[in-house]
């Protein structure tokens, strides 16, 4: 070896000494000086217990749910500490099951007396000088009746119509229908924010589902059984949407970005109702009214738009975001979210059939106006007489109009 | 209505006693997590949460000791209380 080749040859060695040594300190920096002894299992062990005590105070937390609101995020988390994302994947995954759940009526019936005692105490808060009765002691008339009829339509809920994910959930945790006195619900309900003759709810977070057992077999309210059956296969909806992640409505914006609507509350009525009276009229029971009419007859113009499939997924799994982009390819950008900003069932309908219009669209419009939902919802019909008379006053200015 | 308070404030109590358990367990984590001279990659997310818990129940539990002691007050803060583990609970699963 010549005098230069053998300096070459030192001088690579070095370079590749160097080398190593430069690597070994990249992997030093990255693994860290060597473990304590016992260390990781110290620090393992305690993240496991602060996890597990959180677990626990969070289920604690729930147990109070029904005593206190809680508001639900428009962007982000409840309390703004969340990432929207974080909390965007986290509805998507739904709910395998509900955090509570009855395995038979008398299980919740108990669940009831529970919400009786509740309901009760929140109400002395609002209204201290009220005196209550026990509203749970009551026997309920006819409570059984009406729980067969809910066996019968829970029979109704099947992959076909949930797909196969929620109607899984749904069959591994059934809903429960329990039938109440008139009383314990009108305080059930008040004290849950259900304004109106509410006659039956989903308890959110569980599958147990109180009827008034008094209030629907009232013949002036409720003059048929499909009007019963629809009203069970309302709920039910709401139940399974439970399941599937539909309690939080919200969709992915043009960039990607997760989008949360405080005020959709309308349209997961509106879309339940649809369902829930497709569903009852399809087994031969036709119920002679519409709950939420304007709510559903906008459920039902979207569903005429974008098709039932992808209508019941996004009610379903909560994700409008298909709705989103096939509404707006139909009807131009920006109007899915001007419907979804229109803040009530109403001001939806007004303004989708404007722009049902604008878009040319009259022929389909009527065409859907023809449905036996929406006839029997008669928003539209309203919604003509109203017009009709508007264009009576623009033409004669001086005319009285309503009554004398 | 007397008896309704007493229930109240006594609902508060004890959520303000668990929760300081929490909180203490939290703190023995965090500080295990600290003075650990290797820190395992896939146990950050997990501290991030506590973290956030930590800053959250701390926050609650301060609130709810210096806190109005009327009734609705009280209620307000069990109110939030819910909310908070409802925001634990979206972030666990995440």
């Amino acid at each position: 070896m010549t005098g230069p080749e053998l300096k070459r040859s030192v001088g690579d060695a070095v370079g590749a000494a160097q080398d190593v040594a430069r690597q070994a300190q990249v992997v030093r920096e990255r693994v860290g000086p060597p473990p304590v002894a016992g260390e990781g299992r110290r620090v393992r062990t305690s993240v496991a217990a602060a996890a597990d005590s959180l677990r626990s105070l969070a289920a604690y937390g729930r147990t109070m749910n029904p005593n206190f609101s809680v508001s639900i995020p428009t962007t982000g988390s409840p309390t703004g500490q969340l990432s929207a994302e974080a909390h965007y994947r986290s509805s998507a995954r739904g709910h395998e099951r509900p955090e509570r759940t009855f395995a038979t009526a008398e299980a919740a019936r108990a669940h009831s007396r529970e919400e009786d005692a509740a309901s009760r105490a929140l109400f002395m808060l609002r209204y201290p000088e009220a005196r209550l009765t026990d509203s749970t002691a009551t026997r309920v008339p006819r409570a059984g009746e009406l729980e067969r009829m809910a066996d019968d339509v829970r029979g109704w809920f099947g992959p076909g119509v949930l797909g196969r994910s929620v109607a899984e959930r749904f069959v591994r945790t059934p809903p429960v229908v329990t039938g109440e006195t008139q009383q314990y619900f009108r305080l059930v309900a008040a004290t849950n924010g259900l304004i109106g003759q509410t006659v039956a709810l989903q308890y959110p977070g569980t599958n147990h589902i109180a009827v008034d057992a008094e209030g629907i077999f009232e013949a002036d309210r409720y003059p048929s059984e499909a009007e019963r059956r629809c009203i069970l296969a309302h709920e039910m909806f709401h139940y399974s949407a439970m399941l599937g992640g539909g309690y939080s409505l919200r969709w992915r914006g043009p960039n990607g970005e997760p989008v949360f609507r405080e005020v959709l509350s309308w349209l997961h009525e509106g879309m339940t109702e649809l369902h829930a009276q497709q569903m009852t009229r399809g087994r031969g029971h036709v119920p002679p009214t519409v709950s939420y009419a304007a709510e559903t007859t906008v459920s039902f113009y979207l569903q005429q738009l974008v098709g039932a499939d992808v209508l019941r997924n996004a009610y379903l799994t909560g994700d409008l975001s298909e709705v989103r982009r096939l509404v707006d390819r139909r009807l131009g950008a920006g109007t899915f979210e001007a419907i979804a900003d229109a803040g009530s069932g109403a001001s939806a309908f007004f303004y989708l059939r404007g722009r049902l219009g604008e878009r040319g669209m009259p022929a389909s419009l009527a065409s859907w106006d023809r449905d036996a939902i929406v006839r029997t919802a008669g928003v539209v019909e309203e919604h003509r007489e109203a017009e009709e008379e508007r264009r009576g006053a623009e033409r004669d200015p001086n005319a009285i109009h309503g009554s004398r | 209505m007397e008896d309704l308070m007493e229930k109240t404030f006594e609902l508060e109590s004890e959520t303000r006693m668990k929760v300081s358990e929490s909180i203490s367990k939290i703190e023995v984590a965090l500080s295990e997590w600290d003075a650990a001279k290797r820190k395992p990659k896939k146990l950050e997310k997990r501290i991030e949460y506590l973290q956030l818990s930590h800053k959250l129940l701390s926050g609650w539990a301060k609130e709810s000791l210096k806190g109005k002691k009327d009734l609705q007050s009280a209620v307000d803060r069990l109110a939030r209380f819910t909310e908070i583990c409802d925001t634990l609970e979206s972030q666990r699963a995440n």
